[in-house]
């Protein structure tokens, strides 16, 4: 096999075992429908083709190769566009929607990955092509295992302490830890939920934490998790049977309330522990000076 | 009906508390007591896909969220 034909097949290896890698790293977010992970991978095998391609075109002086990264680098951007309106077609009807912001950080690291593969397969690629196809498969693996790195976020449970709450009612407005969630009018309906709701409160550790858990997209998400997990008995048309989130005003702590398939509240606490933290949610008010002095 | 999001859709009464709704557009439904209030709450909210809201004055809303 000559050098060319090893340096592209060693590429493409690269950037499918990276993306392989990825994908079962992250099952759980995945919508888990199987033609998306057909799409997936042949994205990732045209990106893979496309970083192995860019190192014997440089090399035999193609300087063209370049510009058609950068055509490439569009086209990402479009898939990822692509992928945030089949998200947000999907989101009209379910019941506990993922939430734009959700939406989006998922559109982005599907695009972030991409360019993940392109690179694992040009370095690969790069090591196949000056010294030997095995060098390649190795840096491959340790590229790997950096991308592994860097797409974990931080999960709920890192930024936030959750325990188990209470359902009350008072007269006829559902109160947890004193926070009033919804006002239940029919008689029934208060009873089932006393009988099988549960609810969790979430305590931010620092005001960082707080910052995020005050954005709606997070909340939102921790919702869509939590819902997922447990199943949810709510039904179209029986609105009373909405998972809630609120503030708690004076702390910022979150109170969560959800009437769930599993009446299981350790999983209840682990599901919010769970929930990836949004990029977008993310400010960081202690990095500022004036937040660090606001902070005390 | 479709979309009519956050108004109140329906009012149910007690008689002792005629006093306490005035019109406004929504049907009002004058009840006996409050099993028949609840009856008719229950009835109601599902026809129109929405919430019974307990007004704690003997009036029941009905708001779809």
């Amino acid at each position: 096999m000559d050098v060319l034909t090893q340096t592209l097949l060693t590429g493409l290896t690269a950037g499918l075992l990276c993306r392989l890698y990825l994908l079962k790293s992250d099952y759980r977010r995945y919508p888990g429908y199987p033609h998306s992970v057909v799409t997936h991978l042949s994205l990732a095998a045209i990106a893979s083709l496309i970083g192995a391609v860019a190192v014997p075109a440089l090399a035999a002086r193609e300087y063209t190769a370049i510009t058609f990264l950068a055509l490439v680098a569009q086209q990402f951007r479009e898939i990822r566009n692509l992928e945030r309106q089949s998200l947000a077609e999907l989101e009209e009807r379910e019941l506990v929607p993922r939430g734009r912001d959700y939406i989006e950080g998922i559109a982005r690291v599907f695009e972030s990955r991409n360019y993940l593969v392109m690179f694992t397969s040009l370095g690969a690629s790069l090591a196949a092509f000056y010294s030997h196809w095995s060098i390649g498969l190795a840096l491959a693996l340790l590229l790997t295992h950096i991308s592994g790195h860097l797409k974990r976020g931080q999960y709920l449970g890192e930024i936030a302490v959750v325990e188990p709450a209470e359902i009350t009612f008072r007269g006829p407005f559902l109160t947890v830890n004193g926070v009033v969630l919804m006002n239940v009018g029919l008689r029934q309906s208060r009873e089932k939920i006393l009988r099988e709701g549960l609810a969790a409160v979430i305590k931010p550790k620092n005001d960082d934490a707080r910052a995020v858990l005050h954005d709606a997209g997070q909340r939102q998400a921790i919702l869509h998790t939590v819902a997922t997990l447990l199943g949810t008995k709510l039904d179209i048309g029986e609105q009373e049977w909405t998972p809630i989130i609120r503030k708690k005003i004076d702390t910022g702590e979150l109170v969560l309330y959800i009437l769930p398939n599993e009446p299981d509240m350790e999983c209840l606490l682990e599901a919010v522990r769970m929930t990836p933290v949004l990029e977008s949610a993310v400010t960081r008010p202690l990095k500022s000076r004036v937040g660090r002095a606001a902070a005390d | 009906m479709g979309e009519l999001r956050g108004s109140i859709l329906a009012v149910i009464a007690l008689l002792e508390a005629r006093d306490k709704v005035a019109g406004g557009g929504a049907p009002v439904f004058f009840v006996e007591n409050e099993d028949e209030r609840q009856k008719l709450g229950l009835t109601l909210s599902r026809a129109l896909d929405a919430m019974a809201h307990d007004l704690e004055n003997g009036v029941l809303i009905i708001v779809r969220h």
